[in-house]
């Protein structure tokens, strides 16, 4: 494997229920390469999201370890953890969560502005991604004036704003028709031959988990599997 | 029912150009995209026999080499093809999968070894998934003329496979719910 962005060991995250802690995550040990594209499957209730999250440092482990870009996140102060995620982590949500009084432009900018980025270099950088996404002409328009299709990728500009070197993204396709669906991944997908990009993908849909290229099934907070489903893409 | 569809397959490629044998095949698997590939004996079959009933003639190229013998389409061979594309729609595919048979053979008597024959099986339809996903982004990423047809081509492979694993994951939960947990 290349060099080494994540690794879980014996990773657990309990949530209480009334008097039960429910494991949602239950005892996970994996690594993910840099470069790699993770297609993380299962049912609602399997764990997949909870296991996101704590790639992420969205959450916290009950148990384990969890590093990060080499970071053991349970160490970080939130300061730290809340930096690391800014510079290191780009994300992409189902339901796109952009600022709708912003225009496209802006929320791509966003995320360098409150780096301190001046704002010319930050609008120069978010027209370019903008330019990579194929939305040049949409750069004025606020969400609202957007596709679904649109917004999300109007989302993936803004995730990789900072050039980080993860992507996460949580059911992607979710909200979106399958045309769309099929853009989003290959956009994905592109970022992923064309940039290097390392993707974790969480997704209940099997087509859209294909665009991976190792495909890890959760079931009961537990791998059930984890196999590497293809090869690089000329 | 296969081999009609070879026959008025090779009969529309000469419809379009006269051809040799072998690049016949080329363009027989690139007609599907590959999803049904033929093997060089059965073109030069299927072409000995339409030879026979006067769908097709063959004349010899006047290149350089040896076995230089090209076919093309006669009247009779075009208007078999005609009435062929223009026939109602077909049957709906046989449901038939030896996945059936083992599965049959197994679910009342061992749950264990059913859930894992069903594990196993996912794993498989994953992989071709995402090889046919390969292939799509391939396709879309050449930007070639081809492009509408292959997709449709690759689709219908990737549907008919989520199909599979809707039915998989189904089975798996059926089990599951009879057998209790099962790890």
């Amino acid at each position: 494997m290349t060099e080494e962005i994540i690794r879980l060991e014996r990773v657990v995250k309990e949530f209480r229920r009334g008097d039960t802690a429910v494991r949602a995550v239950d005892g996970v040990s994996l690594t993910i390469g840099r470069g790699e594209f993770v297609s993380i499957m299962g049912k609602s209730g399997s764990g997949k999201s909870t296991l996101l999250h704590l790639m992420s440092g969205l959450q916290q482990a009950t148990q384990g370890s969890v590093r990060l870009l080499g970071r053991e996140l349970s160490q970080l102060k939130d300061d730290d953890l809340t930096l690391l995620r800014r510079t290191h982590v780009g994300f992409i949500f189902q339901f796109f969560n952009l600022l709708p009084t912003l225009t496209a432009l802006e929320n791509v900018a966003l995320p360098l502005l409150l780096a301190k980025v001046r704002t010319s270099v930050a609008e120069a950088k978010a027209l370019e991604l903008l330019k990579t996404v194929g939305l040049t002409s949409r750069a004025a328009h606020k969400p609202d004036e957007l596709s679904g299709g649109q917004m999300q990728r109007v989302a993936i500009a803004r995730a990789l704003a900072g050039d980080p070197p993860l992507l996460f993204a949580d059911e992607p396709t979710g909200n979106l028709d399958s045309a769309s669906g099929e853009e989003i991944l290959l956009l994905l997908k592109q970022m992923q031959i064309d940039r290097g990009q390392t993707i974790v993908m969480v997704t209940h849909d099997a087509k859209a988990a294909a665009y991976g290229d190792r495909l890890i099934t959760m079931r009961d907070g537990r791998v059930l599997d984890d196999q590497l489903t293809g090869g690089m893409v000329g | 029912m296969g081999g009609l569809a070879v026959k008025h397959g090779i009969l529309g490629i000469l419809a379009g150009r006269p051809c040799h044998g072998y690049e016949l095949k080329t363009e027989f698997d690139n007609l599907t995209a590959g999803l049904w590939e033929l093997n060089v004996g059965q073109i030069y079959s299927t072409l000995e026999r339409m030879v026979k009933d006067g769908l097709v003639e063959s004349y010899a190229d006047e290149g350089p080499g040896e076995d230089r013998k090209m076919y093309r389409v006669t009247q009779d061979g075009l208007k078999d093809l005609e009435t062929w594309l223009s026939r109602p729609p077909l049957k709906a595919r046989p449901l038939r999968d030896e996945l059936y048979v083992r599965l049959g053979l197994l679910v009342e008597k061992d749950l264990a070894a059913t859930l894992d024959l069903l594990d196993s099986q996912r794993r498989v339809y994953h992989l071709q998934m995402a090889e046919l996903t390969r292939q799509k982004i391939g396709v879309v990423r050449a930007h070639g003329p081809d492009r509408v047809r292959r997709e449709m081509m690759l689709d219908s492979a990737l549907f008919h496979v989520e199909a599979d694993l809707k039915w998989i994951e189904n089975c798996e939960a059926r089990l599951r719910a009879l057998g209790g947990k099962e790890e």
